[in-house]
């Protein structure tokens, strides 16, 4: 099966495909207030019409890019592009004040090329085997699956975890619009026919992430006059890291990528987290701490390798168990879902071509990435030059198409819009999107589940407790809450020691 | 907050005619939501007042605070102006699109869009306001197949 994947990768069109997925992405991530949930957001439509086999290692490649990509504007600018990529300033950009900018952006690209491959064949490895233990899931377990999913997302709220659950509720209502799949009832549809099939999900996730951050962006333009951030990348920029210099940072490599793995596979933690944990772990490690903050490769190495190990491990539960750990692994979910991919067993039996192919992908795009960033990464560094004036309304216009492009309906724009104002307003009074999206997307799921469950059991509820699967999940759910209190703390805590000590 | 409590009820009031069964999921949730909600209004109108009484105490600095009050309500009203006149382009867009194709709802989009955000400066790149809309035809009515509303006379 791996090898029908390799060979799916060498097609001329899902080669190129991966390319201007990672090229996308590292786009996506150099321009502040973008990243990665925008840029796959954005990109969702157009891999549609697309075979599954040329679209997943295209986001993929949009995945690993941008999250890559956030470092360049760190080196050069020292404002990161993404919030994975807070961790790359401390050294990144006193390497680029010493003039030794290409040594801080190939020790960028290097890195998160070794930690996206590192994770890539853990998520090889242990995938198969996890999404096979998603067989002994019955109704009760799927409802509670579908639980935990939205607490760990709703957890990672930056404001309030209750603000999070509430937008998970929300989601899960917005789950319900369309034909009741039991009685056949019509549920706030309102008589348009459009919505019978419930809430169309490319014009919701557009709506949900692209409208509102163009919003944003012209909010900011307005008020704080943030019109562009000029990037100086006209002086040479020095010599590039020498394959010395990387062999002599293995260990940082490994370490940092092993760390990035972990936190990705663990739901609910994220790249964020993972540059922080990854730079921490290697000045510890070091014999000279000192030299950290003060413009050193292995600085930027160490946090780079970490938040891109992230982004396959944060995969491993999104294609086995349906459980997003990140945002972007929620809009990921809802790409696989537009292709009528469903996580769990099936994807590795029924679909096992297909998902081979995308985990090939997930490999491979990092060794294109590797070459584009090795060569080019200081010509991306040029697109944050692009004025705001023309950035929002082009974002916007995609968006708006993007949203037509699947049934071809008018109407769908009207919903991306006005989704869209909705959740500009929610995202203003301090509500996250991502469990939202994916309240919608495990919604008929968690209603199945539940409506199953409730039958079986003859409306006794204590039937989640007496399975020792149901009540693993209950006791997981709530420890994901209480994590994810723990580690609001931990992460402003940690932020700001890193901050004082730089 | 409030939105979202009437929503809630909302929920109850359109889930009456339902089949039982079909109503029970969205009136959970929607409860669920409205508890939350309500805890979640209590909780912010409590520390709201927490921070007005704090604000109380210490007037020493409050001709400072009142001009700068002044200016950020003025930019305030100056940014929701222009989100305004913003949303009602893109509703603008909306109203065109199925009427005079695409090609032209979208570069009056970029343009007025690009003009509104970027003043009379951007009218200097209004090629990028035709180059954009091309793009994306090329892209999804020639690359994808998508069947975007066309100009008048060329259908």
């Amino acid at each position: 099966m791996e090898a029908v994947a390799i060979l799916n990768l060498l097609r001329p069109l899902t080669f190129f495909a991966m390319t201007a997925g990672v090229a996308w992405g590292i786009i996506c991530g150099a321009l502040p207030g973008l990243g990665a949930t925008v840029g796959i957001a954005l990109l969702v439509p157009f891999t549609y019409g697309m075979d599954p086999i040329v679209a997943l290692p295209m986001l993929a490649g949009v995945y690993a890019g941008s999250i890559y990509g956030g470092g360049i504007t760190a080196v050069l600018l020292g404002v990161p592009g993404t919030s994975a990529d807070a961790a790359t300033v401390f050294d990144g950009h006193p390497l680029a004040k010493k003039g030794l900018a290409n040594k801080g952006l190939t020790a960028s690209v290097s890195a998160s090329a070794f930690g996206g491959m590192f994770s890539a064949l853990v998520l090889l490895l242990l995938a198969p085997p996890l999404a096979r233990a998603s067989l002994a899931f019955g109704p009760p377990e799927l409802f509670l699956v579908a639980v935990f999913g939205l607490t760990i997302i709703a957890a990672l709220s930056p404001t309030s975890i209750l603000k999070g659950i509430m937008a998970g509720l929300l989601g899960l209502l917005l789950g319900t619009v369309g034909i009741d799949p039991i009685t056949g009832d019509m549920r706030f549809t309102f008589g348009a026919i459009y919505l019978y099939d419930g809430f169309p999900l490319i014009p919701l996730i557009l709506g949900l992430f692209a409208f509102p951050r163009c919003l944003i962006l012209i909010e900011d333009l307005i008020r704080k006059g943030a019109d562009q951030i000029s990037a100086r990348t006209d002086d040479g920029g020095g010599p590039r890291l020498s394959w010395r210099e990387i062999w002599e940072m293995k260990r940082t490599y490994l370490r940092s990528a092993f760390l990035g793995t972990l936190i990705g596979i663990i739901p609910g933690a994220g790249a964020n987290i993972a540059c922080f944990v990854g730079y921490a772990a290697a000045k510890r490690a070091s014999d000279d701490p000192g030299r950290f903050g003060t413009g050193i490769p292995e600085g930027v190495a160490a946090s780079e390798a970490a938040n891109n190990g992230v982004c396959n491990g944060s995969l491993i539960p999104l294609l086995t168990l349906s459980i997003p750990g990140s945002p972007t692994a929620a809009v990921i979910l809802g790409a696989l879902m537009i292709h009528g991919l469903v996580p769990g067993a099936d994807l590795f039996t029924r679909n096992a071509t297909i998902t081979y192919t995308f985990i090939a992908g997930a490999f491979s795009c990092n060794l294109i990435m590797l070459a584009m960033g090795w060569y080019g990464s200081r010509w991306f560094g040029k697109i944050v030059n692009v004025p705001t004036y023309i950035l929002a309304p082009a974002m916007l216009l995609v968006s708006l198409v993007g949203a037509f492009t699947i049934r071809q309906y008018t109407f769908d724009m009207g919903v991306t819009i006005g989704v869209g104002a909705f959740a500009f307003c929610l995202t203003r009074a301090g509500f996250p999107m991502a469990p939202i999206l994916l309240g919608a997307i495990l919604g008929p799921m968690a209603e199945a589940g539940f409506r199953r469950a409730m039958l079986i059991g003859h409306g006794d509820l204590t039937i989640f407790l007496t399975r020792p699967l149901s009540l693993t999940l209950i006791i997981l759910t709530l420890l994901s809450l209480y994590a994810g209190w723990r580690m609001q703390k931990r992460t402003v805590g940690m932020q700001a020691t890193l901050a004082q000590q730089e | 907050m409030i939105a979202l409590l009437v929503l809630c009820g909302l929920v109850f009031l359109w889930t009456t005619e339902m089949t039982p069964g079909a109503e029970l999921f969205p009136r959970i949730m929607a409860a669920t939501l409205g508890g939350f909600g309500a805890v979640e209004l209590l909780r912010s109108r409590f520390s709201s007042r927490g921070r007005e009484a704090a604000g109380a105490a210490g007037p020493e600095s409050g001709a400072v605070s009142h001009e700068t009050n002044g200016s950020s309500r003025q930019l305030a009203r100056r940014s929701a102006m222009h989100m305004g006149a913003f949303f009602l382009l893109v509703i603008a867009f909306l109203a065109l699109f199925p009427v005079a194709g695409f090609e032209i709802a979208a570069f009056l989009l970029m343009l007025g869009g690009m003009v509104l955000l970027g003043g009379l400066q951007a009218l200097r790149l209004w090629i990028v306001a035709i180059a954009v809309p091309l793009v994306l035809v090329f892209i999804f009515r020639l690359g994808l197949g998508v069947r975007l509303p066309t100009l008048p006379f060329l259908e």
